[in-house]
């Protein structure tokens, strides 16, 4: 079952490798495949991106629990750079895989010590208690991280799914406006924060929800989670009792807009066979919606 | 409380999801057949037929939910099935617990169905032998989540077996969740082509 042909040739397996480091993509077991395949042998072909490869090979191994790979991997990287921080950063990564968290923290320690303005032994120590399922401790270490180091955008996407884990919305919704603020042109940025509005509840929210999803889809029309939480909330809008008539016509036209493009998506891009299928499930399932399911008593037994 | 059964399709279903994004929580509905007579629901086993895996992105918020609840409420109605139960797997290896992940759906499927089941997959037991059942079953009894003894959880004879060949061979990655069906409306949340693997598995496995 390979999705990564044996046909590939190395140039190619590096190409592949260099998107994947770009867009962070988190696809170890692929990664240590190709590596031992295809790539492993023409190391010495990568160049200036040997380095980059062998730090990628030895992260996703851990993943992996490939521990014999990742230990080749360090070996090489030790012996090119035996001081280095960001080498020892890696070996604390291994202990973190042997469950070995407390000399991985010792380790992470020592690396802040030598520079006090490195970022990601800190970020790794907020990672271990997560781990260790420490969410409250490791909530109030990122939240002292991030008073230190703002601007620092994956740190605060990271903080927005630790509140969200401990069903702190409001706060996890605060974390997403910095991230709207740093970057307002993102449409999944747009829509998570609408689905976090949606799931608080109440008028003022369900508000914001319906506006950011617009605003998500004027991004990026083909969002489709977008276009039915953008149906969702116009509707609970429109039969909220502290809407106004003028409102209501409004968002009765919005869920009926989103509706529509719904169902011509799904004629787009469903296959014939289940297209019928799909379609009849939509279109009943949300006139149900509308007329509030969610409200509705259960059934008697 | 009356007995629970997985059949080998649910079963696989909800390992192989699992299997799919080991670094992320999961959740999905657990489906039965509907029944007809009103009398022997009690005291009658639960018979889970199938799965239908939700999602792996952010479970905490609602919008999703409820369109894939509502979805799959029409499918099942419509193929004489029913919602009977919820699973989840936590992100965190240990972590039995479900407080926090999903008890809201659980308790929404519950309102329409008494004696609604919440699993709840033990990472730990996740191997390629899978020589243990990796489900820590609760059901719903008078108001609340009340977990079940192991006795009283049994699957279809060669689940397990069928469980630990799909692992093998990757099949995982033809699974297809909710969130994957978002993503690109062309993928059928329904997995008609994994159910059919599942069929044939139990074919050749002894």
């Amino acid at each position: 079952m390979d999705l990564y042909s044996n046909k590939m040739n190395w140039s190619e397996v590096q190409d592949l490798f260099r998107l994947w480091r770009e867009e962070n993509v988190r696809k170890s077991t692929e990664v240590v495949d190709l590596w031992e395949r295809i790539l492993q042998k023409k190391i010495h072909k990568l160049g200036d991106e040997r380095l980059l490869v062998l730090e990628q090979v030895c992260v996703a191994s851990l993943d992996c629990n490939r521990l014999e790979v990742a230990d080749a991997c360090l070996k090489a990287l030790s012996t090119e750079f035996p001081t280095s921080l960001r080498i020892r950063k890696l070996k604390a990564l291994k202990l973190e895989a042997l469950e070995r968290y407390d000399e991985a923290l010792d380790v992470l320690d020592s690396i802040i010590k030598q520079d006090d303005t490195n970022a990601a032994p800190r970020k790794r120590r907020v990672a271990i208690l997560r781990a260790r399922g420490k969410i409250p401790d490791a909530i109030k270490e990122l939240a002292e991280y991030l008073k230190k180091f703002m601007s620092d955008l994956e740190a605060w996407q990271e903080l927005c799914d630790l509140y969200l884990f401990e069903q702190d919305f409001a706060r996890a919704a605060f974390c997403m406006e910095e991230l709207i603020l740093h970057n307002p042109h993102s449409h999944l940025i747009h829509q998570r924060y609408a689905d976090i509005r949606y799931t608080q509840g109440g008028f003022e929210n369900m508000e914001l929800a319906r506006a950011h999803y617009c605003l998500a889809l004027k991004l990026s029309p083909n969002n489709i989670r977008a276009l039915y939480g953008l149906f969702l909330s116009a509707t609970n809008i429109a039969i909220s009792t502290k809407c106004t008539s003028v409102k209501k016509k409004e968002n009765n036209k919005l869920a009926k807009w989103a509706l529509n493009e719904i169902n011509n998506r799904y004629e787009e891009q469903c296959g014939k066979s289940n297209q019928t299928a799909a379609l009849e499930g939509l279109i009943n399932s949300l006139q149900i919606l509308s007329t509030g399911w969610f409200t509705v008593p259960p059934k008697p037994v | 409380m009356a007995d629970v059964r997985f059949s080998a399709r649910a079963y696989c279903k909800m390992i192989l999801h699992a299997t799919k994004y080991p670094h992320c929580a999961i959740n999905g509905i657990l489906l039965a057949e509907e029944q007809k007579s009103k009398d022997d629901e009690k005291g009658r086993c639960l018979f889970i037929c199938d799965a239908v895996p939700l999602f792996h992105i952010c479970l905490h918020v609602t919008p999703m939910a409820e369109i894939a609840l509502t979805q799959i409420d029409h499918m099942a109605s419509t193929s004489g099935l029913v919602l009977a139960g919820y699973y989840l797997a936590n992100e965190n290896i240990k972590d039995l617990s479900y407080e926090k992940c999903g008890q809201r759906i659980a308790d929404k499927i519950a309102e329409n169905f008494s004696s609604a089941c919440l699993v709840v997959i033990d990472n730990r037991r996740l191997t390629l032998n899978m020589e243990n059942v990796a489900l820590c079953v609760s059901q719903f009894v008078d108001g609340r989540w009340k977990s079940k003894e192991k006795s009283s959880i049994t699957l279809d004879s060669k689940a397990q077996s069928v469980a630990a060949s799909l692992l093998q061979k990757r099949v995982y990655e033809q699974l297809v969740d909710f969130d994957n069906h978002l993503d690109d409306l062309s993928q059928d949340w329904r997995n008609l082509n994994l159910n059919q693997e599942v069929e044939e598995e139990m074919g050749t496995v002894g």
